[in-house]
């Protein structure tokens, strides 16, 4: 009897303790989210989206809001910014953005603005659609590279989105995916599969669609990403030097253009922000509470507009103290912008006026290389959306040498004019201490 | 009629000369003096080391107390909460054991750093009892797998610390 006591008193123990040790396991699964709707492939209307998705809709649907409160030099009004940037009207001289040029809107306008700007004229190609709509990929699918080099007012009748979820969202399961066919062709050009992107990738890329700089390549106009070198201003620059692509003639200089268009993923690649595990999602599309659940915001502003959410999460500081520190960059940028520029401007005026004398056509051309390098890195800061915020240090770096090559520009169409070449001093400067300290060695 | 046997097994017992312990029954009743003393030792350390004020019997650990105990979470979970695993009562164990070796290693020879933070190898296992609260609220949210709440919510619970 006491024998087998003890073995059941000892069962019973080992079993207590693995009860114990297994039973007290929490269950640990994912609750599922809140509602999942399977909307058929193909779908692009926001209208069948919000029936299923709400909350995302009402926060979507505020990028109709125009406003400027909160920031200080873009915001989603629509003014001229010709008149807010003086010098842009003089380096865009006979292209159309010397035409008209404003700011921007919210996605909800795309496909409004983009019929009404009088940059669009009547033999305006189809490219112009390409990040205005939600049926892109559905006629590239149809058209294939045709669509590009057709023309504009042509495919009026197919575009019957805008910028919509499907631009962004697979329509069953709500994940992230790339729609656009220029990411997606680039991508698969630079050996990245487009659709094994990890989700905090896609919060940036599903931007990185449109939000990038591209140029209408070869003879079929088809939207390209200038990516092959990297995407940093000097990858760009060095790619399109190689293609020798211009977008125009300018109308003074004489000068083959390059045209940059909103590189704001490419500005922030290398960022802090970026550096630190950050997508364009995190600030601009923050997590907002809404019914006791959070939700991403598709409210896409500014995020000067939503500070609690964007950056206080992270910032602990005060709103008003942050939003100076933001302003104190962009201030700085704004201010060498609007020296630079001019200083541009001025480099135009110099080959326009050495041209008009006869100038040494050889040194004319030089000058004019220069020039447009210098235009380059200026457009770079100026059509990027973010005065400089997204990356301070990136911006800083194009303005410095836009500064250098126009100088050097106004430099050698004097030369040309006078045969005088200006004072120059080039020597290799060691930079660092390491470097330096090496070099002092060498000469001891 | 059930009982008889063990009637007679009884009775055969008394009977004789007192029957000496077998090997086996010593054996088996030792592991489970064994058992019973881990499980009592184990709980009874658990019991000791359950409250914050503790962890905070080290003085290395009084910035994060400091501001433990000026946030919201102050009432609602206390330090092993967070920073143990709460899979079940074995991993909480041994998350408790391996934690505490290290601490009382590092603390010992004062090889600790004036900024202390979070191991890396533990994100997942705060990021989970995070998620333990808080899950209903995020549940709309498909996070990428290699972020963690406190990425962006770096001064939860601990201020400038994390």
């Amino acid at each position: 009897m006491r024998k087998r006591g003890i073995i059941l008193l000892s069962l019973m123990v080992i079993v207590a303790i693995s009860l114990v040790a297994v039973g007290c396991a929490s269950s640990g699964s994912q609750q599922a989210v809140s509602y999942r709707a399977e909307i058929a492939p193909g779908t692009l209307s926001v209208d069948e989206y919000a029936k299923y998705y709400p909350k995302q809709y009402d926060t979507f649907m505020r990028t109709s809001e125009m406003s400027n409160e909160g920031s200080k030099y873009g915001g989603s009004e629509e003014y001229d910014k010709l008149v807010q940037w003086p010098f842009l009207k003089e380096i865009f001289a006979g292209y159309g953005f010397a035409i008209e040029y404003n700011e921007d809107r919210g996605h909800n306008y795309t496909l409004e603005d983009v019929s009404k700007i009088k940059r669009i004229n009547e033999k305006s190609i189809a490219s112009c659609w390409t990040c205005k709509s939600a049926n892109i990929s559905g006629v590239v699918e149809e058209m294939g590279d045709a669509y590009y080099g057709a023309n504009f007012h042509d495919l009026k009748s197919k575009i019957t989105e805008g910028i919509t979820c499907a631009n962004c969202h697979d329509p069953q399961t709500m994940k992230l995916v790339i729609t656009q066919p220029p990411l997606r062709d680039t991508l698969t050009r630079l050996g990245k599969d487009p659709d094994k992107l990890t989700t905090q990738e896609l919060r940036t890329m599903t931007c990185a669609q449109c939000h990038v700089e591209y140029y209408f390549a070869g003879d079929k106009k088809v939207v390209t990403f200038p990516w092959d070198k990297g995407t940093t201003p000097d990858d760009i620059l060095a790619y399109y030097e190689e293609k020798g692509f211009s977008d125009w003639k300018h109308a003074k200089a004489g000068t083959p253009e390059i045209k940059v268009q909103h590189p704001e993923f490419e500005t922030f690649s290398g960022s802090t922000h970026a550096e630190a595990g950050l997508s364009c999602a995190d600030c601009h599309m923050p997590y907002s509470m809404n019914g006791g659940e959070k939700i991403s915001s598709h409210w896409w502003t500014s995020p000067l507009k939503t500070m609690n959410e964007s950056c206080m999460t992270c910032h602990r500081e005060g709103e008003e103290w942050l939003k100076e520190r933001v302003f104190y960059t962009q201030d700085k940028v704004a201010d060498t912008m609007a020296t630079v520029g001019n200083v541009n401007v001025e480099a135009i005026e110099a080959i326009a006026a050495a041209d008009a004398e006869g100038a040494n056509k050889a040194l004319l051309e030089e000058a004019r290389g220069l020039q447009r390098k210098a235009q380059f890195y200026v457009d770079w800061v100026g059509a990027e959306n973010s005065m400089g915020f997204h990356n301070p240090q990136l911006t800083f770096d194009s303005l410095s040498k836009s500064l250098d090559y126009a100088y050097q520009a106004i430099n050698k169409a004097t030369e040309a004019r006078t045969g005088v070449a200006a004072p120059q001093f080039e020597v290799k400067a060691p930079k660092t201490n390491s470097e330096t300290v090496k070099l002092l060695s060498e000469k001891s | 009629m059930k009982y008889s046997g063990a009637e007679h097994e009884e009775t055969d017992t008394q009977g004789g000369k007192r029957k000496k312990i077998s090997r086996k029954t010593l054996v088996i009743g030792l592991l489970a003096v064994l058992c019973l003393t881990a499980v009592v030792g184990v709980q009874g350390v658990h019991a000791l080391t359950k409250d914050p004020s503790y962890c905070v019997s080290c003085h290395v650990m009084e910035p994060v107390y400091g501001t433990w105990s000026h946030s919201s979470h102050r009432d609602i979970v206390g330090c092993n909460d967070c920073h143990t695993d709460q899979t079940n009562y074995a991993t909480k164990t041994y998350t408790k054991i391996t934690s505490g070796v290290q601490h009382l290693y590092h603390n010992t020879f004062s090889d600790v750093p004036d900024s202390i933070r979070m191991n890396e190898k533990n994100n997942e296992m705060v990021q989970n009892n995070c998620l333990n609260c808080h899950q209903d609220v995020v549940r709309n949210i498909s996070m990428d797998p290699s972020r963690q709440c406190f990425d962006c919510h770096r001064y939860t619970p601990h201020s400038n610390y994390r």
